[in-house]
Parts: C-alpha cells; structure tokens; sequence
C-alpha cells in the first residue's frame, strides 16, 4: 500500500500546520510499529532542526557522568527491574506485565467465583419450587426461598454432600457401594443418609428433619460438642437456636407444618399462573373456568397458613366462587345475582 | 511556534553528524524504516553491551538537548525542561532499563519524556483526577496511535494558548517562565511595577490552566467513549 505520508507531512504535523483529514492519515499510519519509530526519528531531526533555544550539554552531561560515576549499578538486576519508567511500558517489559496481569485477572476471577465453578445452585423464589434431579438419581423439591448447592464435577463419584439453605424434600436413591448422602446445613448440622425419603428445613433459627423412610443420621454440634442422633421414620427432630435437639414422632400434620405459615408473594402474576404455582407446589388440579378470569392479575403478600386458606384469601379477593373437592379445585367467576 | 522563540538550527551536537550520514546510507540500501532504525543505533547497542555507562553517555550527547527542545514545548520552562530530561537519563541509569529497550532508544527516550512532561503539566495545574485516568488509560494503550496524537494535541494546545496571550502578557510570561527570571527582575528591565508583571503572570497562568483543563476534560471525555 503506498502511504502518502511523508517527512514533509510529519513536519507539518509537528508545527501544527496539518488538516484534521491529514491528522487521521497520521493516526492510522500510527498503528504500524515501525512507523512508530520513524516518527520519532523524524522527530529527532525536527528537533534538531527548530530547536525553540539551545539547551546546555556539556555541564549536564558532566553532572550526569558524576552521577553515573558516583552510584554505580546495582549488582542485582530484580532491584533494578522496580519498573519506574515513566512511560508506557513497551516492548518485552510491556509482554510481562500483560502476561502477569492476564494470570492475575484469571486467577482473581477464579478464586472470586470458585463456587460458581465448583458448585451449582439452584435457588427459589418465595411461593415457588422446583424439582432436582441430581446426577445419582436422587430427587430433591426445593420448597420457596431455599437455595441447594451442588458440586458440579466430583457429584456421586466419590461422596455425595450437598449444602441446603432453607427447606426440601429428599428423595435419595441407595447406592451400590453404599455412598453416603450428606446434606450439609449453614447450622452446623449434617444430615447423612443411606437411602430414604426425608424432609429437612434449615432456616435461620430452627432446623427440622422428618424422615419418612429408611434411616438417616443427624450429626451437628451442640455447644461446640459433636452429636448424633439416629433417626427412624416417621421421626420428627428439631433443633433450636444453640442446636438443642428434640425427637418426637411426627404426625402426618407435623410433615403439613413445614409449609406453616407460609407467605405468598405474587407480584404481577395471572390467576393461571397462580394456578400452575400451586399445582405444582400441593399436587392440586386447578380449572379456572370462563376466559377472563385466567387473565386477572394478582399483586401483593398474602399469609396463609395452608392451602385451604390461600383458595379461600384468593376467593375474597377476586371475589370469585372458589371449590375444591380433594384434588380438584375449580375457579369460576360468581353468578350474577 | 517558532515566533516566540529566536530560532537557532545551529544547536546540532557534533555527536550526531556521524550517525545522521550512517541513516542515510543504510536508509539508501534498505528502504525498511525499521531496519534503518534498528541498525542507526547499532553502535550504542553495542557500547551497551560492553560499557553501560558509556551507553548511557553517548544517548545523553546525542538525544539531551532535543529532548530538552521537545520537553520546553510542553512545559514552557528551560529549567523545567533540563531538570525532567536529565531526570529520564538518572531513571534509565538507575533501573537499569536500557537493558529492557526493544525498540529504539530514540522511540524510548522520546516516549519518557514526552510522558513526563504531560505529568508534569498536568500536576502542575492541579488538574490530577482527570489527568491521573489519562496516564492510566494510556499505559494500557500504549502500542495505539492516541496517546502519540494526545502529546501532540497537548503541545500545539499549549502552544496556542500562549500564541494568544496578549502580547505584554506574552512577554511577561516567556520572561518569566521560559526564561526563568524572578519578578522584580522582568519588572526592572520592562520598566513596569512588580505588581503590574506579577498580575500579568496570574493572568496568563489562569489561561493556561483554564485551557488546559478544558482541553484534559475534553480528552478525558473522548477516552471515556473510546
């Protein structure tokens, strides 16, 4: 490519006297390495040949030789490579410095998201849950506001922990080399299963197991102390605040109790959104009847401390005839009167 | 630019007359600016290689006083000028970082010095939040073509501003600054009070910083987007 850049050009551009379209030719000629060069010889020569006075050389170069003179190098060249040069470090320097940030940047990601490396989290929302399938055909349903932390690469080779925030329930497959299942908590307290279904809620101030087959073990600490509880099904252990544990055999109502006072948040969802939320979360079969009623709009936290009482909260608030039948709930809108 | 200054060509040091003939005849066989380049430094690599020291002495005959040209462009004062370019050759001696120069020492020493004297001016007005995010974005874009361009703009903005000065203002100002003489004295000579020239030496200062800072802000802006 022939450039029309030349000494004239970059002379003119020394003194000011180039256009904005010349300018932008200097730039891009700029970007070739060599003609980095040439411009600052070319720069060296306009120096020489305008100078704006004449500095002195002979005395500073005499100071400067003293200097030298005076303190000698540093025998050791990593003291010297503290790199004070002012300028934009080029060159090899310039490699080193990319090649040490580069393995800095990637080495501080890596550490900041090493959990998002090594494990995956599945989270809910208030009023939602979700199904795990984890990679040793054990299930897990995630109830609302409960986070589940799994490992993302060793999962069922050699251990199977996974950490839960919140609550779920477990249903763990028995391995045949008998690979425990540990469920770890924030609490200091581990669930360690053998195969079974289970129910564990590790919330901020009380944690609860219900164990409705097989055996699980609870380890956890109690004033720093290690225990170990055995648990059989149909057992309901709480632990308190300092990790005080009490065994009862628990109801059927005492497995309901989980979802106790449960607060639901629906923030701008439709009636047949509320609808498949809760089919999903109690095994109901909702029909909403009509074809606006599936589009009404609810917003707002509603408390209810079972299903019974949010379809009745639901029916007041739209004011619609709510029914259910065991399993079936129907929805429809109130027969003009 | 050269109005405001007594335009001497004759500031040549005799170091250089050699080399400039060995340019020429290596440029004539190559027709590669690079190799030319390269190669019209080769006796300093060399000296280098043997003798640090006297490496350094002859970059210092051969490049001081134009970086001192180059650097006054900026800086608008001799004294400043010298103090920052014999400060470059103490760093070089001192970090040992001739050992480290790829390129050439000319492309090494004009880059220091050009980079110095944009610190300098921008401590010097004060101006440091928006100038310390410059010099940062310009050491990690240090092989692009703006930061060559940013020198350039500064001192023809430099240069402008001064160009616009009044001229008893002008006057004042290169006496006092370029020339590095005291108040009383410019006073003495101009037959005006000292308050009169010291009033005249706020004043051209308030333009500079001002244009100057619109100028950094200006650019720092554009670096924002880039």
């Amino acid at each position: 490519m022939i450039s029309p850049i030349n000494r004239e050009m970059i002379f003119d551009f020394y003194a000011n006297k180039t256009t904005t379209l010349q300018k932008r030719l200097i730039e891009e000629w700029l970007r070739e390495e060599a003609n980095q060069e040439l411009y600052y010889q070319w720069k060296l020569e306009w120096e020489l040949q305008f100078p704006p006075y004449v500095p002195p050389l002979e005395e500073p170069l005499q100071q400067f030789i003293q200097y030298m003179e005076a303190s000698p190098l540093s025998l050791n060249p990593a003291e010297a490579v503290v790199n004070d040069l002012p300028e934009p470090a080029r060159g090899v320097n310039r490699w080193y410095w990319l090649v040490a940030c580069s393995v800095l940047v990637v080495g501080l990601t890596t550490w900041l998201m090493r959990n998002q490396i090594i494990y995956k989290t599945y989270q809910t929302s208030a009023g939602e849950q979700q199904a795990i399938y984890l990679a040793d055909g054990s299930t897990v349903t995630l109830h609302s506001r409960s986070s589940l932390r799994v490992p993302r690469w060793s999962f069922g080779r050699k251990s199977r922990e996974v950490t839960l925030e919140g609550e779920a329930n477990f249903s763990v497959t028995h391995t045949i080399d008998h690979l425990p299942f540990i469920v770890k908590t924030a609490r200091q307290l581990d669930v360690v299963v053998l195969g079974t279904e289970f129910t564990l809620s590790a919330r901020q101030n009380t944690a609860k197991v219900v164990l409705k087959k097989g055996k699980v073990q609870l380890r956890y600490l109690e004033n720093k102390v290690p225990k170990q509880v055995v648990m059989k099904p149909g057992d309901l252990v709480t632990l308190d605040q300092r990790n005080h544990a009490d065994v009862k055999t628990a109801s059927e109502a005492d497995a309901y109790d989980f979802q106790k006072s449960r607060r639901f948040v629906f923030d701008e969802m439709t009636l047949a959104d509320v609808a498949v939320l809760l089919q999903r979360s109690y095994d109901l079969e909702i029909t909403i009847k009509g074809t606006e009623l599936p589009r009404r709009v609810l917003m707002g936290s509603f408390k209810a401390n079972n299903i019974d009482e949010l379809l009745q909260t639901l029916s007041e608030l739209l004011d619609i005839n709510v029914v259910r039948e065991g399993r079936t709930v129907q929805m429809a809108e109130k027969e003009a009167n | 630019m050269q109005a405001a200054f007594p335009v001497t060509p004759s500031g040549i040091p005799p170091a250089y007359t050699p080399l400039t003939g060995q340019v020429s005849t290596l440029g004539a066989v190559h027709h590669e600016p690079s190799t030319t380049v390269i190669d019209s430094e080769l006796f300093i690599r060399k000296t280098f290689d043997e003798d640090p020291k006297k490496g350094c002495e002859l970059l210092f005959r051969l490049y001081y006083r134009p970086l001192c040209t180059l650097a006054v462009r900026f800086v608008y004062a001799k004294d400043v000028a010298e103090d920052l370019v014999a400060d470059v050759f103490y760093t070089l001696w001192n970090t040992r970082a001739y050992e480290s120069i790829t390129q050439s020492y000319r492309a090494y020493l004009f880059r220091c010095v050009q980079n110095r004297a944009y610190k300098y001016l921008a401590s010097e007005l004060k101006n440091m939040d928006s100038l310390e995010a410059a010099s940062q974005q310009e050491t990690s874009a240090s092989d692009l073509p703006e930061p060559i361009m940013r020198y350039e703009e500064l001192c023809h903005k430099v240069e402008e501003l001064v160009a616009g000065l009044p001229p008893q203002c002008q006057k004042i100002f290169i006496l006092n600054r370029f020339e590095g003489r005291t108040a009383p004295d410019i006073a003495r000579e101009l037959q005006l009070s000292v308050r009169t020239v010291e009033v005249q030496i706020a004043r051209a200062l308030t333009v500079l910083r001002h244009g100057l800072r619109t100028h950094w802000l200006l650019a720092g802006l554009c670096l924002l987007f880039l």
